[in-house]
């Protein structure tokens, strides 16, 4: 398969680290701006709801943490994902370069800024006592299924964008109502009625924040078969994803 | 090995403008204008044929198709109709206008567009300082290339793909900048590429500079082929063609 090849990973290494760059975090100091924006969203949360909604949740600073930068990389990754298209506009209507490495690279740039911050979260949780458990070496798989999520998302989104001028608004009303129905700030409720919790479980994010807080909180490893079946249904939606995205890519090219 | 166009249409859909076109109004079925689309022919039935090795200019005035044509054999745009056959030609990273990434400095500019060629960092690497003597911008190369001034961009970007070139150079709007030296530095090394075997391809309104490199000319007008054979002969019907 060509995205094997080894210029095509060479192809996308360089233009991940050029949108890395653009995002201003080629410097140390444009880093700590990005990491200002999940501990705003920390401390506040924390300081709204630790006496109520994180009320019997041990260890709610990390618990929080986790869901934020878990909910920043999908947001952050699909909104760059989605403007990676019209973004390099002059370049894709004058080279002859893969599309879906642009919509990749983009992904990839806010992909490592996550995993920067997943160290500074490792950080919190030595510095809170709660330390690490050998179940940790499951939190890559974890890591991976989001991103090919994020991948999947941003593949439609970035054609979506070209076509329609309000995608990139729509998408974000939807994140914010993703925001709420996700359990970022508070935990599942344990008696709900049964389409609600229908509602919770076919969101994968909820899932992915359950896998996430189960290997590093509660230090014990998800049901193998829970995070199979989030795997493959991420592979299924990325192919999906694949195949609008190539349906769509010869017509975006003519309306860049 | 050869570049086959037969009976080649492009066909684009203009529509209105993006800002009138949006997602609520697909899913809530308001869009009704779509009279307001114009379809414009940039390519009607055009048939080609390039040999390896061989040298084509294409000219015409605004609007006729060149640049439509070009990103065709760049494998940018699928035609409409007919076929279009590239056989063991690579045109991955095929440019054909000059594009520079801003944002970033000339050194990084030569990396990104090198990986886009498909070159490895060391083959890059072999190839840079003759880049950079080339555009003759050695004093420059940590700027960003938003500094620089046009000329200056137009050398770099041109000096990259030279550089770098596999089996076909594509190159649209050549203007070149005037000057000289430069201008007459560039004629030297197309003409090195074409004893190479490679095949070069130019859309321009500097009918000089197809007449100095180019063996064939195609002539579009509109979208249709007015003519095609030797440069002089072509050159010829084109001043004839404005001349009406």
């Amino acid at each position: 398969m060509k995205i094997f090849d080894r210029k095509y990973i060479n192809l996308v290494r360089e233009l991940t680290l050029f949108n890395f760059k653009l995002r201003d975090q080629g410097t140390f100091l444009g880093f700590i701006w990005t990491l200002l924006h999940p501990f705003l969203m920390l401390t506040i949360l924390f300081m709204l709801f630790s006496k109520r909604l994180g009320r019997g949740i041990e260890h709610y600073e990390i618990y929080l943490l986790i869901g934020i930068i878990q909910w920043n990389f999908l947001s952050a990754g699909t909104n760059e994902g989605l403007k990676s298209i019209i973004n390099s506009r002059s370049v894709l209507r004058n080279v002859n370069i893969s599309r879906i490495a642009v919509v990749l690279s983009s992904v990839l740039a806010v992909f490592i800024s996550f995993l920067l911050e997943l160290f500074v979260l490792g950080g919190f949780i030595v510095f809170s006592g709660l330390g690490f458990s050998p179940v940790i070496v499951l939190l890559p798989f974890v890591v991976l299924i989001q991103l090919l999520l994020v991948i999947s998302i941003s593949l439609v989104l970035s054609c979506l964008n070209v076509y329609f001028k309000d995608a990139g608004h729509i998408w974000n009303i939807l994140l914010k109502i993703g925001f709420f129905t996700t359990p970022i700030f508070y935990s599942i409720p344990m008696f709900i009625s049964k389409p609600k919790m229908v509602a919770y479980f076919l969101n994968p994010m909820t899932q992915l924040m359950i896998f996430a807080r189960q290997i590093i909180l509660f230090k014990n490893p998800p049901a193998l078969i829970n995070m199979l079946f989030v795997f493959v249904a991420v592979l299924i939606i990325l192919a999906l994803c694949y195949l609008i995205f190539k349906k769509l890519e010869d017509g975006i090219m003519e309306r860049l | 090995m050869m570049i086959k166009l037969s009976q080649v249409s492009k066909k684009f859909v203009i529509p209105p403008s993006r800002s009138s076109f949006t997602l609520f109004r697909a899913l809530s079925g308001v869009i009704n204008n779509f009279a307001a689309h114009k379809t414009i022919l940039a390519l009607d039935k055009v048939n080609l044929c390039i040999n390896k090795g061989e040298s084509l200019g294409i000219i015409g005035p605004n609007g006729s198709g060149k640049s439509t044509l070009l990103r065709i054999i760049a494998g940018i745009y699928k035609p409409t109709s007919g076929i279009f056959q590239s056989e063991g030609l690579d045109v991955s990273g095929l440019q054909t206008k000059i594009v520079n990434f801003w944002e970033i400095s000339i050194k990084e500019n030569i990396f990104l567009f090198g990986a886009i060629m498909g070159l490895s960092k060391k083959e890059i690497y072999e190839k840079y300082n003759k880049i950079i003597e080339l555009a003759e911008l050695s004093e420059f190369t940590n700027a960003e290339v938003r500094v620089l001034s046009e000329g200056m961009r137009e050398r770099l970007a041109f000096a990259i793909s030279i550089e770098t070139v596999k089996d076909i150079l594509l190159l649209d709007e050549l203007v070149l900048a005037g000057d000289g030296k430069f201008r007459e530095k560039c004629c030297k090394m197309i003409l090195q590429l074409k004893k190479e075997q490679k095949t070069v391809i130019l859309a321009s309104h500097d009918l000089g500079i197809i007449n100095e490199l180019c063996d064939n000319t195609l002539l579009l007008d509109k979208g249709k082929v007015i003519a095609f054979g030797k440069t002089k002969e072509v050159i010829n019907s084109y001043l004839k063609l404005l001349g009406t």
